[in-house]
């Protein structure tokens, strides 16, 4: 026994050392060369990978320019499995894109998502009317190029009485003749005496009893290289005084008040709180408000007017920074037909004068709006019509009054005209539809 | 014996616990690692699908145009050019076919293309009866020429010509001409034809027994609600829509656009520039077209009946009147029509040419009249993102 146990001690000592002072080893042979890689994945289209969410904004006005309703937040989502409501778009995507015609094509064209969207009204400034616009829809689709948008809104009849008279705030119809310039004759007194007025022109007279009105003269004046401020500095002004010559005051251009029916949509870049606010006011020009803009703010505006857009079918593409709203880069479809200090129209239709003022309204078959810019010609002062009395009212057929548009309508151009636009007014209700490419690759503009 | 047995037993135990706790050798250097994959396939857009499109061709004549109501139109490479299949081909490399309206041949356009058969699409034949058709494709673009000779047919009054001057207002200053009551201006609009005219046709939206009878599916089709026993062209489903690839030899080729329309279902359109006042099924794309009626006309209505008391030209050239206006005469060029100094026989255009916008200008097309045959070629792309096109 002890002698096993000697053989298994020297064993285990034996196998002690060799694990101690043994040599490791020698080192393997060197491997092989690997496999191939796998082949690349294909590559694949970005844009069709659908675009991020992001929120936006829209308003309508009903032929006003400072009465607005709208949404000042919704989300448009790009998720398929999202449910629209009244604060969601769910933009689908489609394989045949919706026809932009301003007719519904609802689910065939759109899909079935549709956000019905109270329209709430957005107006800071006290004193402004609300026109009450109400049924807000909104619809959203896009494919690898493009988006695509459809809005409807409905008009009604706002006509609170007031001292037991109606005063008509908002009434229903297409509101596209924006600030159309309107013209009577005002002949001379019985005397024979000019019929001048002197009110209502403090901006370009130096009249000391002009008053505070800004708002442009009923007479055509004459200016007066002599004309001298109260305290005898000279100015650049109006001088109505009856001296020798008399003013010219048979010619005169006022603008209409109202303004045309609208809607603007806004695509803010990043979503700061309060973003509307900022966008709002130096859009529209509101008053009341005062919001700090951030110095990276940007905002996309694709706005769309009846008169302004509707006859070339673009929308007008603006943007906010930081230094303001201004313009996308291109001509404007528009330019305006007015002369403020000279209160006359630029241009005038090609038949005119009286191009709808001779005619009885059976035979009023040339509409002046929109006035394209082939069918205007300088304006002139010759052969507009008169009437019999200038200070009877216009319906007792005593007086004649002639129009013009208050502005041209021409094509636009570049980044200007990047949201295709197309409308349809039809019993109260607009449809708008608009499609922009996703990426115009323009830096004024955000991209989808 | 027993001791030696023991010494060997002890040696074949120490192996075996060399064999168990003894140290490895190292492991042998990495190999090299095996080379890169190939690259994946680029992103290419799919191949667009096989589809039925139309064809037609007209010399100066509404009345007789002939066509090819239903051809096939095919990216694949199992068919071959051959009767009514026509094979795009897939442009490879930077070469792509010039849109001039010269006939580029094999260099441009390869070296297949169809003969296409053209037979009588309305009431009389224009004997065009056959038409060569090329086309081809790339990443973003579709490229079609259409080549054809005219004929000429004195009892139709076809001549062999390139036909600029479609219509014409000619000042008429003869009492006889004037109806008592109905005319207070001496103009006569004279038709001297329809223009030299090809028509695309392709489905927007399905428009049913397309693949059967091709675009006759669309002939008077409509059912006319603003006059009461006529029709017009229309799909017969409102929700059908056809895309029109219009070119014609003054009213558009000047501009270098094909004239992009469609047509759908949803019935007459009210169109106050038309003698009917209402246009038919066919209608223009979004944005400005390539020309505008130069017509002023004022009417009276009386249920359906249309009274036409003046009628003239809207525009003419500024060196008018005393000078006869040819086509094109561009929006830049005209300035308001003057009712005075006109002399018998002095003619205006009836359209004016203007640039097209937005959808209606898609279609780059540009066709060139050399000896009897004209040739029109086509470029557009294969996806405009418009609900008013066909898409590839």
């Amino acid at each position: 026994m002890r002698k096993w146990s000697f053989i298994l001690f020297c064993l285990t000592a034996l196998a002690g050392l060799i694990v101690l002072v043994g040599c490791e080893g020698d080192t393997g042979l060197t491997g092989g060369q690997g496999a191939k890689g796998r082949r690349g994945t294909a590559g694949y289209d970005p844009d069709q990978l659908p675009p991020a969410d992001r929120v936006f904004a829209f308003a309508v006005t009903n032929a006003t320019e400072n009465a607005i309703s709208g949404k000042r937040q919704a989300y448009l989502t790009f998720d398929s499995t999202a449910k629209a409501t009244r604060d969601t778009v769910v933009a689908g995507r489609v394989s045949v894109p919706p026809l932009i015609d301003g007719l519904d094509g609802e689910e065939y064209e759109w899909g079935a998502q549709k956000s019905k969207m109270p329209l709430s009204f957005l107006n800071p400034d006290p004193g402004v009317a609300d026109c009450k616009l109400k049924n807000g829809v909104v619809r959203a689709a896009y494919d690898d190029d493009n988006i695509y948008f459809q809005f409807q809104w409905q008009e009604q009849r706002v006509a609170p009485k007031i001292n037991g008279e109606e005063v008509v705030v908002a009434d229903v119809g297409e509101s596209k003749e924006l600030n159309q310039l309107s013209f009577f004759y005002r002949g001379p007194r019985a005397d024979g005496s000019a019929n001048m007025t002197l009110r209502r022109v403090k901006l370009f007279s130096c009249q000391p009893d002009s008053g505070t009105d800004t708002s442009y003269a009923l007479v055509r004046v004459t200016y007066h290289p002599l004309c001298l401020y109260n305290d005898g500095d000279t100015c650049g002004c109006w001088d109505l005084r009856p001296t020798n010559p008399p003013p010219d005051i048979s010619y005169l251009w006022v603008l209409k008040p109202g303004g045309e029916d609208r809607l603007v949509v806004f695509f803010p870049d990043e979503a700061a709180t309060g973003w509307q606010d900022v966008a709002f006011k130096q859009f529209f020009g509101f008053t009341s408000t005062n919001p700090e803009m951030p110095s990276n703010f940007f905002v996309d505006v694709w706005g769309w007017g009846a008169a302004r857009t509707m006859p070339v079918e673009v929308a007008d593409d603006w943007n906010i920074s930081a230094a303001g709203a201004k313009p996308d880069l291109g001509q404007a479809p528009y330019i305006d037909n007015y002369i403020p200090a000279d209160s006359f129209p630029r241009y005038m239709n090609r038949r005119d004068p009286n191009v709808r003022t001779s005619e009885s309204a059976a035979k009023s078959t040339a509409a002046i709006y929109p006035l394209r810019y082939f069918d205007a010609v300088p304006y002139s002062r010759v052969g507009w019509a008169e009437g019999i009395d200038s200070t009877a009212p216009a319906a007792r057929g005593l007086r004649v009054d002639c129009y013009l548009p208050g502005i041209i309508t021409t094509v636009s151009s570049g980044s200007r005209a990047d949201v295709y636009t197309a409308a349809r007014f039809d019993n109260g209700v607009w449809t708008v539809e608009m499609k922009r490419a996703r990426r115009t690759h323009n830096g004024d503009d955000v991209q989808f | 014996m027993k001791k030696l047995m023991m010494l060997i037993l002890s040696g074949l135990v120490a192996i075996l616990l060399l064999q168990v706790i003894g140290c490895e050798g190292n492991a042998g250097n990495r190999g090299i690692p095996g080379g890169q994959g190939d690259t994946g396939d680029p992103y290419s857009q799919p191949i667009p699908e096989n589809r039925y499109f139309a064809l037609a061709v007209g010399n100066n004549s509404a009345a007789a145009h002939n066509g090819a109501p239903k051809l096939y139109l095919v990216f694949d490479t199992l068919h071959a050019n051959a009767g009514d299949t026509v094979v795009c081909r897939r442009l490879t490399g930077s070469n792509v076919p010039e849109v001039d309206g010269i006939d580029g041949g094999s260099a441009e356009w390869g070296d297949k293309f169809t003969d296409v058969v053209l037979r009588k699409a309305v009431l009389y034949d224009n004997k065009i009866n056959t038409a060569r058709v090329r086309a081809a494709y790339d990443q973003n673009y579709i490229y079609f020429q259409v080549k054809w000779t005219e004929v000429a047919d004195s009892a139709l009054g076809l001549a062999v010509a390139e036909d600029l001057y479609p219509t014409k207002w000619v000042f008429d200053s003869l009492p006889s001409t004037i109806v008592s009551g109905q005319r207070t201006e001496y103009w006569s609009r004279v038709v001297m034809g329809d223009e030299d005219r090809v028509m695309l046709m392709f489905e927007v939206k399905h428009l049913n027994w397309f693949e059967h009878d091709g675009c006759l599916v669309t002939c008077h089709a409509g059912t006319a609600t603003t006059l009461p026993g006529t029709n017009y062209h229309s799909t017969k489903s409102a929700k059908a829509r056809m895309d029109i690839w219009s070119w014609s030899s003054i009213t558009s080729n000047p501009t270098g656009y094909a004239n992009d329309k469609y047509m759908d279902g949803t019935g007459q359109i009210p169109n106050e520039f038309e003698p009917l006042g209402y246009s038919d099924g066919i209608k223009g794309d979004i944005g400005r077209a390539t020309s505008m009626t130069n017509l002023f006309f004022v009417y009276t209505t009386s249920g359906s009946t249309r009274t036409i008391s003046a009628y003239h030209p809207l525009y003419q050239t500024a060196t008018d009147p005393d000078s006869i206006a040819t086509y094109p005469l561009w929006d830049w060029q005209i300035t308001t029509y003057t009712a005075t100094g006109w002399r018998q026989g002095f003619a205006v255009p009836t359209f004016v040419t203007t640039v097209p916008t937005l959808s209606r200008a898609d279609i780059i097309s540009s066709g060139k009249f050399d000896n009897g045959t004209w040739t029109v070629e086509f470029k557009r792309l294969r996806a405009t993102g418009n609900g008013d096109d066909t898409k590839f």
